[in-house]
């Protein structure tokens, strides 16, 4: 039992090959432009306004007029501004232009590679053309929160009535509330909660004209308190979609302490079902040329599978590969030449992963990665880990 | 969970004698929250178009608006309402659009227009 105990831990830690472990290679980076320096910038500015653009891209030069290093720009055009005439209709269906502008996003990063010394600037895009539809639970979930603000809405119209001759009482304002909510057909569990609420205060207020205000303002407080939770849950849904998604990406990687040379290029695209949120299958093309030493192309089409769980995740992805490499040789002269190389290659791999408990999970990963013109390996893995948060107050995600 | 409180003053003179005067409100930005409408201290519609009466029924009162919304856009912490008055089949006359920005995600902004009738 002791030896099969040592074998088993020696098999989760001693791992041979990691560069396989990501759980889909078929995604669109979420940051194309960090993404394609591999290198996430120690500080992102992700503006949300014009103003605050304008603070980042200030704070961005040091007092020498030179741009700070390992710094990382995120920034949607579309939301620098307001859009009074973007209804909740619109923005959860939009139309293909619609949804292209409130998804298009920009990111910019500048880094220093610490094994070059070389300093590389990356520029990247990011949009979608089809967004899915807006899943079921949002609807029940965002008619909840409605039913709650509409309490605060009528709490805060009484507050601006309170006058000495027709609400002149703490009791006067709740039952005028309570009259409002009844009128529209508000839950009578609601209702309750509401009153509830206004009893466990009361008696911190008088009722006088000022006191009754402060007294309703409080109330708002509680209940606004009351439906954070929710409100969270309805933010986190507006994200889930299902259906069909269609999404493009690209950046371009620059070499700044070398005449601003091209380095990296990438252009990603991926076409996705999503059966619910939680499950889909992906269609990916990606465009990768790589300028270092050697000059690479690589064209990749894949598809995938993803299934997410509270308790498991599955996924399996097929990737075909046809890459094109320039590689410094000499011929049989003994001069120097570019070796053209010119290869087929892909990538088959599936992930699963089990949660144990909320604090452990296990991972196995087996498949075969692509082959490389540079390295000579056979290119099979498997995986077999484990996951554990020992210190950490959130439960472990597999999600 | 932050609230913000934005209070906003204008007025209204009814156009017509004859024609119902019907409010309604415009939530922007992506966002969605609830508005109640109360004409005078009377609570008359929450989250759809008011029918406040004719010129005589509102003349000399105050119409409360008040909107509440819960920014839950992770894009933005914008915030916009318009408001819409309109008198029989006559264009409608806008109020707005009301911006504010709620300080961090998933905060309350709570909008309390006052439209006085006079």
């Amino acid at each position: 039992m002791k030896r099969f105990i040592v074998i088993l831990i020696s098999v989760c830690f001693i791992v041979k090959d990691l560069h396989a472990q990501d759980i889909s290679k078929l995604t669109v980076p979420t940051s194309p432009a960090f993404s394609i320096l591999n290198f996430e910038p120690s500080a992102i500015m992700r503006p949300t306004n014009a103003k605050s653009l304008a603070t980042d891209v200030l704070n961005s030069f040091d007092k020498d007029g030179k741009l700070k290093l390992n710094l990382g720009l995120e920034v949607a055009p579309y939301w620098l501004s307001s859009h009074p005439n973007l209804t909740r209709a619109q923005y959860l269906q939009p139309n293909m232009g619609q949804t292209f502008l409130q998804s298009l996003s920009m990111s910019a990063a500048l880094v220093k590679d610490s094994a070059s010394g070389n300093n590389k600037l990356s520029a990247g895009f990011r949009f979608k053309l089809y967004n899915g539809e807006p899943v079921k639970a949002l609807e029940i979930a965002s008619a909840e929160l409605k039913f709650r603000t509409t309490v605060v809405s009528i709490i805060n119209g009484i507050k601006n009535v309170v006058d000495a001759n027709t609400i002149n009482t703490k009791q006067k304002a709740i039952d005028a509330i309570e009259k409002a909510l009844v009128t529209k057909n508000i839950a009578k569990a609601i209702i309750d909660k509401l009153k509830k609420d206004a009893a466990s205060i009361s008696a911190d207020y008088t009722d006088a004209m000022a006191d009754i205000k402060l007294f309703l303002d409080k109330l708002i407080a509680v209940r606004v308190d009351g439906y954070a939770e929710l409100a969270k849950t309805v933010s986190n849904l507006l994200y889930e979609r299902k259906g069909f998604v269609l999404e493009f990406a690209g950046a371009s990687g620059f070499n700044t302490s070398n005449k601003n040379s091209v380095e990296k290029i990438g252009f990603w695209g991926t076409a996705s079902y999503f059966v619910s949120s939680d499950d889909l299958f992906t269609l990916t093309g990606r465009y990768m040329f790589k300028n270092a030493d050697t000059a690479s192309n690589n064209i990749d089409i894949g598809l995938g599978f993803l299934k997410k769980n509270d308790q498991y995740n599955i996924s399996v992805e097929y990737m075909a590969r046809f890459y094109s490499a320039q590689i410094e040789d000499i011929n049989i002269s003994n001069q120097p030449i570019k070796r053209v190389e010119k290869q087929f290659t892909y990538r088959l791999a599936a992930q699963a992963s089990y949660a144990i408990s909320k604090d452990v999970s296990v991972n196995l990963s087996l498949g075969k990665d692509f082959d490389s013109p540079f390295i000579s390996r056979s290119g099979f893995f498997s995986i077999l880990g484990v996951n554990y948060s020992i210190f950490s107050k959130e439960p472990l995600k597999l999600k | 969970m932050a609230t913000k409180l934005v209070e906003l003053n204008e007025t209204y003179l009814p156009k017509t004698n004859d024609k119902d005067i019907i409010v309604d409100i415009k939530i922007g930005d992506g966002q969605e929250g609830s508005y109640s409408i109360f004409l005078g201290s009377e609570f008359i519609e929450a989250n759809a178009p008011a029918n406040l009466g004719k010129k005589k029924h509102i003349i000399g009162k105050t119409t409360i608006i008040s909107v509440t919304i819960v920014d839950q856009l992770q894009e933005t912490n914008m915030t916009s309402i318009t408001a819409f008055v309109t008198e029989g089949s006559g264009k409608a006359k806008k109020y707005g659009p009301y911006k504010a920005e709620a300080e961090n995600h998933l905060d309350t902004v709570i909008y309390t227009l006052k439209l006085l009738h006079q």
